[in-house]
């Protein structure tokens, strides 16, 4: 499971260089948030912000997604 | 807050004698339609969502001028509530009554002089597919005709309101939009008895389709996709990549009555970014050209037949799209041209009888995505392919150098008024796993951020231009492009709603600005002029939090970054 790639695939045109970065959402890497937390987000998005993805992907590829954006190195401001 | 800097620059061009004809008639039309072909003639009404047929967002009204245009003030101001992404629609009026759309295609009729409403109308949408939709839940227009309204709905149906009391006439359903996320949020077009809405598509994987919709029963009569559409364009999608290609129709195209020809841009394909880079003919995600997205199509209205076509950007790699522009129609010298701005910062000249290219000039500095464009056959020369790795400086950055608000032509000054964007970005191809069926989430196949141009700062501006050659009359910059749709209007002025809340009117002929007000929110939406009980009227939507805004806090800071999302207005003013 390559979270890598879904990122790109999905995630990437609104959290910007891959989510080291803000832009039209918020900068991911570094999150203070529990891992509980980001995927919550990442099922039922936010309305009007963010899409809701629990029904584009399956359990596992939501985890290959967070352990990217833990792997993140928090390098912009 | 200190006035944006309006730096008017005359640039000493005279203004190209324009042959116009008052407008292109209608041929053996009725109704309604006929109505919407002729509206500048009357002045007092705004049929479609460009104007009239001649998509000139132009309103010959000139009671509103440059000797009382500082006497400007609020008539009255409407709030629908809930306009998540701000409100983005343009409004329509006919018979003194204004009506309009706003976010989740909540539709109403306000008494055109005092605002007052005379009814609305909420459908009830599919809130579970409106929480996964990337783009939702704006709507950008409605249109009007057969004594109805007509709405999309981003869960892919298209509904008919009457036009007096706002019940439902119909109610079609489209699209699947359960399974492909895609819907309406664009506006439809009336011509003759049939109503077209265009799809969403390019990054959402599927095939764009464009439909054409009884006017009376509500009943699909056609639907065309604007991907691999006909056998010839199937041939330009390598392994089957035809099934997921993206494309749509997303934005309301004009109509040529005297060649009974409906006139659509296309989205770009999916996946946005091929990392086969300078070997897209037989590698990577979408082998070949890719018919028909980015492309200007031309459509029979009746058969819902292809009649000729010119694509814009021959397998586009970039997401710059054609569905962004508006068909401006002008006629000059005996040749009846279209001008259509495509996203990548080029304004294509057309013939209206063939789509054969007569000019293709760019709108914006920052490009480099082409070297250029031949402007006698709008062929590309020297295109960026993106290898699979980093690329810095792309220009423009994808959000384009025009977005997909429409510029203005007014016929007293000859001039195309049009913004453009000028920002650039850094992006990482990625090779993803390609996308054989189609699926209810976006196909990217890249990371990437906005920036500066190379030895510049991001910016704006608004021109003043011939439409056909591009000259340039004059020009006004802007700290941060403006989003919002502009206006020209019969008082020689045009109206430019910025991003950071100011709606301001310049005089048409030499940009000097001549009024401006604060409507306290970035505008990101339409305006219109309209007459209603003798009077002239400027209908305004602001509110902010388009895909593109989205940009502008993190590029631009203050006042973006507290800018509110889920706001907006619909603000009319007149003068006493
Ligand atoms: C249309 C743009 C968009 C897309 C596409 C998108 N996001 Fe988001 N995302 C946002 C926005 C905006 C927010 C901030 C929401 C808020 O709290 O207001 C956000 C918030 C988040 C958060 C919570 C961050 C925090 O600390 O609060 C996570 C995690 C996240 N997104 C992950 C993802 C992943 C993973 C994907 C792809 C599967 C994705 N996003 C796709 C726009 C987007």
């Amino acid at each position: 499971m390559d979270g890598e790639k879904l990122f790109a695939t999905s995630c990437g045109w609104c959290h910007q260089d891959g989510g080291r970065a803000a832009g039209r959402g918020p900068k991911l890497a570094g999150s203070d948030r529990t891992d509980e937390y980001l995927l919550n987000r990442i099922r039922v998005g936010k309305e009007g912000a963010m899409p809701a993805f629990a029904g584009s992907f399956s359990e596992p590829q939501l985890r290959a997604i967070v352990a990217y954006i833990r792997s993140l190195k928090d390098t912009h401001p | 807050m200190k006035p944006i800097g309006a730096l008017v620059s005359m640039i000493g061009l005279a203004v190209v004698a324009v042959g116009l004809a008052a407008c292109s008639m209608a041929q053996g039309t009725s109704g309604t339609e006929a109505k919407a072909a002729m509206s500048d003639t009357t002045g007092n009404d705004w049929m479609t969502y460009h104007g009239n047929y001649n998509s000139w967002h132009y309103s010959p009204l000139s009671t509103i001028d440059s000797s009382n245009v500082k006497r400007l003030r609020v008539a009255w101001v409407h709030h629908p509530g809930r306009s998540t992404r701000g409100l983005q629609s343009m409004p329509l009026a006919a018979d003194g009554v204004l009506y309009y759309t706003g976010s989740y295609s909540r539709v109403w009729a306000l008494d055109g002089v005092t605002g007052q409403p005379l009814w609305s109308y909420f459908p009830k949408l599919n809130d579970d597919l409106v929480a996964k939709q990337t783009h939702s839940p704006y709507t950008r227009g409605i249109a009007l005709g057969h004594g109805k309204i007509f709405v999309g709905t981003v869960d892919g149906r298209l509904i008919a309101l009457d036009q007096k009391t706002g019940q439902p006439a119909w109610d079609t359903k489209l699209l699947n939009s359960e399974k492909l996320t895609v819907g309406f949020t664009g506006a439809p077009l009336v011509v003759k008895d049939k109503v077209i809405i265009g799809s969403q598509g390019g990054e959402w994987p599927w095939r764009g389709p464009i439909f054409a919709v009884d006017a009376n029963s509500g009943r699909k009569l056609w639907e065309f996709f604007t991907v691999a559409g006909t056998e010839e364009a199937k041939k330009t999608w390598g392994n089957d990549s035809w099934q997921t290609g993206g494309g749509g129709g997303w934005m309301a195209g004009g109509y040529d009555a005297e060649t009974n020809t409906v006139w659509w841009g296309t989205g770009n394909p999916a996946p946005l970014y091929d990392w086969a880079g300078a070997d897209w003919k037989t590698a990577g995600p979408r082998p070949g050209d890719n018919l028909y997205t980015t492309s200007v199509i031309a459509l029979d209205p009746d058969s819902g037949k292809l009649k000729f076509y010119h694509q814009e950007l021959p397998h586009d790699a970039w997401d710059f799209d054609s569905a962004v522009g508006e068909f401006v129609m002008i006629d000059r010298d005996g040749k009846k041209l279209v001008v259509h701005p495509n996203k990548g910062g080029h304004v294509f000249v057309y013939d209206r009888k063939d789509a054969k290219v007569v000019n293709v000039w760019p709108l914006v500095k920052h490009i480099n995505f082409v070297k250029g464009i031949d402007p006698k056959t709008g062929e590309l020369i020297g295109r960026r392919d993106l290898a699979l790795g980093k690329h810095q400086n792309l220009c423009p950055a994808i959000a384009g150098g025009m977005s997909w608000n429409s510029g203005a032509y007014s016929p007293k000054t000859g001039l195309y008024y049009k913004i453009g964007q000028e920002w650039c970005m850094d992006l990482e191809v990625i090779k993803t796993t390609p996308i054989t069926e189609p699926q209810a989430q976006l196909d990217i196949g890249a990371n990437f951020k906005l920036r500066n141009p190379e030895g510049d700062k991001a910016h704006g501006h608004i021109s003043a231009r011939d439409p056909v050659t591009g000259a340039k009359k004059w020009e006004v910059m802007f700290p941060e492009p403006p989003l919002a749709s502009l206006l020209a209007t019969g008082g020689n002025l045009v109206f430019v709603p910025d991003p950071r809340g100011w709606l301001r009117a310049y005089n048409a002929t030499t940009g000097e600005q001549l009024w401006s007000h604060n409507n306290g929110l970035g505008h990101n939406g339409g305006i219109i002029s309209y007459g209603a009980k003798g009077k002239q009227y400027i209908a305004v939507a602001t509110g902010w939090g388009s895909l593109v805004g989205d940009e502008f806090a993190e590029l631009f800071g203050e006042p973006f970054k507290s800018m509110p999302k889920d706001s907006g207005a619909l603000v009319v003013f007149t003068v006493d």
